[in-house]
């Protein structure tokens, strides 16, 4: 027995009672009651340590017969950082880390643990028997072992301490647990600038002494191929055109690219369609997802893309997020999911989280819990700050529990001012959105701006982005952008220019494995960047000049309010108002009885119609209840067997001059008789995107009931008689107008961030919009891997890009300057003709198309 | 004919480092960093496969037989206990529901949960409660949780270098109008891309998840790649020859092509399995979703799902025709079940194969959660007096007793764990499991513990909810 212990006054241990349990903190606030029971470092042990003594010998021989071998490390020593530093971390690190020092004891360096606590020495280096640490943790008796709080250490991690113990306590160099929490300054601060030296601009004038800070040799400036595409694909997510390419590096002016970098923020609709990402990932706003199921949740697309395209202010995007104008409620309002859901998680609380995480970069979602552990909440900031959006008083509960207080309302920096209590709920958030957007509050642009520089630069200068409390690299540099975005009327434009017209974003960029967790990061140019699953498949796009037409769904909403994103921006667009009109299609079948249609009854239907002249593109809708094939002059061009989706199907290649015969197979299916109908509508465009004369279902079609002869291209003058009109598109019980729609024109490039998730640009990154995200991972993994390669998304897309490849009889030079900005070399040409073979084909011209947007050469933003 | 993609991965990758490669291997996501616990103890199973009744299986029409009381027109709808007589098993004292004898003969190799509790969830909901029992939490969250099977993954690595860690079986997405629910927890949330599920939806269609895409030839696609590989070799850029963003585009499709050129592969195709047993788990999707796993996790699968298919009022969502739409499930699912723990213990897999059947709540002919639970208006409308047979079966969500079938893995033979009330709605009386705990004992037989997680936003997030979860080690023979 290593002394006695010391008894800490009892209010110590309950204003540290109901600390953090771990995340989701149902069982958390158990009892604090138990908690005081059973005593801490510091409470009297009274039973004597012999009387134990003998079980725990046993425990060690028995653990030294099995435990050792299996977790691997036998023979090599015991790795701190990645072995023990967990482990203290977890069982130890609540009552002993940082400025917890229960029972005097803390474990933050391995001069404090060597020192012991209250009751004395804690470890032996080099003699883990002799050590009163391992006594505690191997302790039988809950009431006297350690850690009181939780399970007990399992044999393995016992074994790892005390081998850690015996070989001599290895520490991290400069490792201290629990550091406490810097606290970053919320005023902004106006920063000189530097005389210039070697360079002018701004950020390279702060940054010169930067550099001689850390002895950075600074890298060359990238040459204006890799410029052009890094900064195109940067500001509007596209690819530079071979013409903007070539006419850019013929430019012999020296401000050629201050004035490309203008110009593409010139380009409103490319530079929405390109933030128009980053801003749906961070506030979550989905087109489809859980919560719509019964209108918890909604849409705020047309509202940010509009916000974007007109580059609105950004203090006044934030003053419409927060306290809401017409289309921006989504915001504030949520996620509800059905049924109760935890307290942390209730809808005023959401939007308290969200706008501390997304506008000034800090986490209150622990502290909507319990009093946080990684930073200086408590449960009273996160309530108060949730009381704003709250109809009705709040009353705070700790991790699920009830706490018998009622939150009031304040703002989480009350330096910036005060909200009224009594205000009704619209003037509260009115207050709050005021009393972010104001200059004092210097925290709203440094988030921003730190935001913007790591989108450009791959890495922010305060990481975690959402952890504006962290230390920058540079200081002043944070600083100065954030004046200078507040100087400019924050305009978020105007930051990109500043920042890509710098020769810090112009560096060669570098692309080291991980630098930045094996040692301190330092800045030194940009990181490579990785495509976004919009880039890579916006530029898969633009090689080709085949932009996938948009689908039902995104040109109408559904009856839970999903979808219909692109209708939302169709004038922007440039879609036409009465391209998403009702389709005047009829349900056909070939008897007037089809509401109960025998169950496997197949109907073939046929039509005859003409092109009319100056049709650019043509595009058929079609569905059945329930099965169907479409043919159209003898080739299949459409297969589904699920109604409530229509097929949206490219008809311009299959389409001739004159007459075409399209023709139908439909079944209806199940076991009993049930409803039986088809429907379709083909619409052709001419070079304007206007829409010719449709051809829908109708009494003019004709059917048969068995197989005709010939089919798919049955004689005209077969046994057949007219199809009957069932009911129209909207009737029910299929109720389908809205969704047979046809499909966008030529050239409307419409982007892959306006298109429903699919299985490609998920498996890229696009994230589930249940959380705020603010920042994708980049790295390829195995399951994208498997998806680029057999995925039949990108397999069609590819296709459709090869055959507008050979339309457009594109060479293998015009496709590697779309794709990488540079000639072929004779090798890779060579490579590509083998490919492509004798004859160009439609297959050879896919798979050249797939070997170069796989290279990390098209896939990266070097 | 196995694709010939060997001929220059030496030269394709050889720019890769050491030290590169490791980090792509073990990289978490940079918002979450290393795991908290690290330490796992010993394994009893090698691999899981959870077999997902999904919609909402009825315990004492299935695995928990309680008094039969027949249809008879005009009976009171209380009166109802269970719809189908009782059957022996292997097991002298377990005892199933007639259309389960296939499982009942294979009782003696496997364990019976009677007692598992569900969530009270305030609404006994299919989206929130799926999302639960594949979790461990319950929505929404601040962060984005991951699928049993993606902890396992990341937990456990993968077991065969070509194989992906995690595969789901038989849930498509389209036209389902819950897929956004089904969505939210089918991932690999705050963890690697790389322990998400890989989707095979189709089991019948899987052999074409990792082969060429329809329509291009297995010529074609090896000279694609083999072009692809000179594409990367005569790259005229110096600059383009190092990075850690460029290794792991490299070395992510060279995984992809390595799963088409493996043994792996072949276990996706169902053609090449023997007919008599093909047709012996052909019962349907789910049946050949059985088939599928097995032959998965022989070829070195982690983690296998293998579901009903949820689609909201079909499958085991039976909100109406109870009793009938009970027998067509059970025949989907008898045969097949069986059929797995047969040839994995013939195989001398079963042992460290653990099975798991479960469903993410049970249903009650009257009772919707618990006994002083107001239903919602509306939700089902079951009249006192059954006058017709649509009436008949068990309709109602109820969460106060779930049945959960285990086998292999260390787990008891012939074992029977809980007991259930014998009067409607049935609860659990003794020996309750909640899900953490179940997720627990899973998590204990791959050698997890309960409190492994990760640090992400600079806090623990664990395998088990707060790391709280205790193994049910009685399970265990």
């Amino acid at each position: 027995m290593q002394g006695c212990f010391v008894r800490r006054d009892r209010s110590m241990a309950s204003r540290v009672a109901g600390p953090y349990v771990g995340h989701g903190c149902s069982v958390a606030a158990r009892s604090v009651a138990s908690w005081q029971r059973r005593g801490t470092f510091g409470v009297r042990i009274q039973m004597p340590y012999r009387l134990t003594r003998s079980l725990r010998l046993m425990l060690a021989v028995w653990l030294l017969c099995w435990a050792l071998p299996l977790s691997g490390w036998a023979g090599a020593p015991v790795d701190f950082s990645t072995q023990v530093k967990p482990i203290l971390k977890h069982h130890c690190g609540k009552c002993h880390a940082g400025t917890r020092r229960q029972g005097g004891f803390s474990i933050n360096s391995r001069e404090s643990l060597l020192a012991g606590g209250d009751s004395g020495a804690s470890v032996a280096a080099g003699d883990a028997a002799g050590s009163y640490l391992i006594d505690l943790i191997e302790e039988e008796d809950a009431d006297l072992r350690m850690p009181q709080e939780s399970s007990p250490l399992s044999p393995e991690e016992i074994a790892v301490l005390k081998a850690w113990v015996n070989e001599g306590l290895a520490w991290e160099e400069g490792f201290v647990f629990g550091q406490l929490h810097r606290r970053a300054s919320l005023a902004p601060r106006e920063i000189p600038l530097p005389t210039a030296a070697e360079f002018d601009h701004p950020i390279d004038r702060l940054l010169a002494s930067y550099y001689q800070q850390q002895a950075v040799t600074v890298p060359a400036v990238v040459d204006d191929r890799d410029f052009c595409r890094r900064v195109s694909l940067d500001l509007t997510g596209l690819l530079p055109t071979p013409e903007r390419l070539e006419a850019f590096l013929g430019d012999e002016a020296s401000d050629k690219r201050a004035r490309l970098v203008a110009e593409l923020l010139e380009n409103r609709r490319a530079y929405a369609e390109h933030w128009l990402t980053m801003w749906n990932d961070m506030l979550r706003n989905a087109y489809r997802g859980p919560g719509f199921i019964d209108e918890g949740r909604s849409q705020i697309t047309s509202w940010l893309y509009r916000s974007l395209y007109d580059n609105k202010p950004y203090d006044v995007m934030v003053h419409e997020l927060i306290s809401p104008v017409a289309g921006s409620e989504g915001f504030v309002q949520g996620i509800r999911w059905r049924g109760t859901v935890n307290d942390s998680q209730r809808r005023e609380m959401q939007a308290a989280q969200n706008v501390a995480q997304v506008f000034l970069g800090t986490n209150i979602k622990c502290a909507s819990c319990h009093d946080s552990f990684v930073n200086n909440w408590k449960v009273t900031d996160a309530y108060g700050l949730a009381a704003v959006f709250a109809d009705e008083t709040l009353e705070l509960h700790r991790c699920n529990r009830p706490m018998g207080i009622r939150a009031e309302v304040s703002f989480i920096y009350p330096e910036l001012g005060v909200i009224a209590p009594e205000a009704s709920r619209a003037e509260r958030m009115n207050q709050l959105a005021d009393m972010m957007v104001q200059p004092a509050n210097g925290r709203l642009a440094r988030t921003i701006a730190n935001r913007l520089w790591a989108q450009l630069m791959g890495r922010g200068l305060v990481e975690p982005l959402d952890d504006m409390d962290a230390e920058p690299w540079d200081q002043d540099l944070l600083d100065w952008l954030a004046s200078d975005l507040v100087a400019h009327q924050f305009d978020l434009k105007h930051t990109l220019e500043v920042i890509c017209t710098s020769r810090a974003y112009q560096l060669i960029a570098s692309d080291e494995p991980l630098a930045e967790s094996a040692t301190r990061y330092v800045f030194r140019g940009p990181l490579v960047k990785r495509m976004s699953a919009e880039q890579f498949i916006d530029a898969i796009c633009s090689v080709s000049g085949y932009w996938p037409a948009p689908t039902p769904d995104m040109l109408q909403r559904d009856g839970r309010r999903q979808g219909g994103q692109l209708a939302d921006v169709a004038d922007l667009v440039g879609l036409r108002a009465r391209m998403i009109a009702p389709s005047q299609a009829k349900w056909i079948w070939s008897h007037a009885d089809a509401q109960q249609a025998a169950a496997g009854e197949t109907v073939y239907a046929w039509h005859r119609f003409a092109v009319p002249d100056g049709v650019r593109q043509m595009f058929g809708s079609f569905t059945a209840d329930n099965q169907f094939t479409v043919y159209l002059n003898g080739t299949e061009v459409a297969t589904s067997d699920n109604w409530m989706v229509p097929l949206v199907v490219d008809l311009t290649r299959f389409v001739q001059a004159g007459e075409n015969l399209i023709a139908v197979r439909a079944t209806n299916l199940g076991t009993v008789p049930n409803p039986a109908g088809f429907i379709g509508d083909l619409a052709p465009y001419d070079d304007h995107g206007t829409i010719l004369d449709r051809t829908i279902t109708d009494g003019t079609w004709r059917v048969a009931s068995t197989e005709p002869q010939g089919w798919p291209q049955p004689a005209a003058e077969l046994a057949s008689r007219a199809a009957v009109e069932i009911a129209a598109a909207a009737a029910a019980p299929w109720a389908i107008s809205d969704r047979l729609l046809p499909a966008a024109p030529v050239d409307l490039q419409i982007r892959s961030v306006l298109f429903m998730d699919d299985s490609l640009n998920r498996a890229l990154g696009r994230p589930n919009r249940d959380q705020v995200v603010t920042r994708r991972e980049s790295l390829a993994t195995t399951l994208q891997a498997m998806e680029l390669t057999n995925g039949d998304v990108l397999d069609q897309l590819l296709a459709a890009g090869a055959r507008r490849c050979l339309e457009r009889q594109m060479s293998i030079d015009d496709l590697f300057l779309a794709a990488l900005a540079r000639h072929p070399t004779s090798q890779e040409r060579s490579i590509g003709l083998t490919l492509l073979g004798e004859v160009p084909s439609e297959a050879g011209w896919a798979d050249l198309f797939w070997t170069i947007v796989m290279l990390p050469e098209f896939q990266l933003i070097r | 004919m196995p694709l010939d993609l060997q001929f220059s991965r030496r030269a394709f990758l050889q720019t890769a480092t050491a030290a590169t490669l490791a980090s792509l291997g073990t990289a978490l996501p940079r918002s979450a960093s290393a795991s908290v616990t690290r330490v796992l103890s010993e394994a009893r199973a090698d691999a899981v496969i959870v077999l997902w009744m999904a919609g909402g299986m009825a315990h004492v029409d299935t695995f928990d037989p309680k008094r039969h009381t027949p249809y008879e027109s005009g009976m009171d709808a209380s009166g109802v206990v269970c719809t189908f007589p009782t059957i022996d098993t292997s097991v002298d004292n377990i005892k199933l529901t007639a259309g389960l004898e296939q499982i009942a003969s294979v009782m003696d190799r496997g364990t019976l949960i009677r007692s598992h509790v569900l969530g009270d969830l305030g609404q006994i909901l299919h989206s929130r409660h799926q999302f639960h029992w594949h979790t461990g939490y319950e929505p929404p969250l601040t962060v984005a949780a991951p699928h049993l099977g993606a902890w396992i993954a990341h937990a456990c690595g993968r077991r065969d270098e070509a194989m992906p860690p995690f595969i789901d079986i038989g849930q498509p997405y389209e036209g389902n109008g819950e897929a956004e629910e089904l969505k939210a927890f089918q991932t690999a949330g705050i963890l690697p891309a790389d322990c998400g599920p890989f989707r095979v939806p189709y089991p019948d269609r899987a052999a074409a998840t990792v082969r060429p895409p329809a329509g291009m030839s297995r010529q074609r696609f090896r000279a694609r790649y083999r072009a692809y590989q000179q594409m990367i070799e005569r790259a005229p850029l110096v600059q383009e020859s190092q990075g850690v963003q460029r290794e792991a585009i490299l070395r992510s499709l060279d995984n992809a092509y390595r799963l088409l050129d493996s043994p792996a592969a072949r276990a996706f195709d169902l053609a090449l399995e023997p007919q008599g047993s093909f047709d012996s788990y052909n019962t349907g999707r789910f049946g050949l979703g059985c088939l599928l796993a097995r032959r998965l996790v022989e070829s070195g699968a982690r983690f296998v799902e293998v579901s009903t298919e949820y689609i909201p009022f079909l499958g085991f969502d039976t909100h109406d025709n109870g009793h009938t739409r009970m027998i067509s499930m059970k025949q989907l699912i008898d045969r097949p079940i069986a059929q797995l723990v047969r040839d994995l213990d013939d195989r001398g897999l079963l042992d460290r194969t653990l099975i798991v059947l479960a469903s993410e709540f049970s249903r009650a002919v009257l009772i919707e959660g618990k006994a002083d639970k107001r239903v919602i208006e509306g939700q089902v409308d079951q009249p006192n007096k059954i006058v017709e047979p649509k009436y008949y079966g068990m309709h109602r969500h109820f969460t106060g007793a779930s049945s959960v079938l285990m086998f292999g893995g260390g787990v008891r033979r012939g074992s029977v764990y809980g007991v259930t009330d014998e009067a409607p709605p049935c609860g659990t009386i003794e020996k309750p499991i909640s899900i953490t705990d179940l997720h627990a004992t899973i998590y204990h037989a791959l050698g997890i513990p309960p409190d492994f997680g990760v640090e992400v936003e600079q806090r623990p997030f664990y395998v088990t909810e707060d790391g709280k979860g205790k193994p049910v080690k009685e399970l265990f023979a």
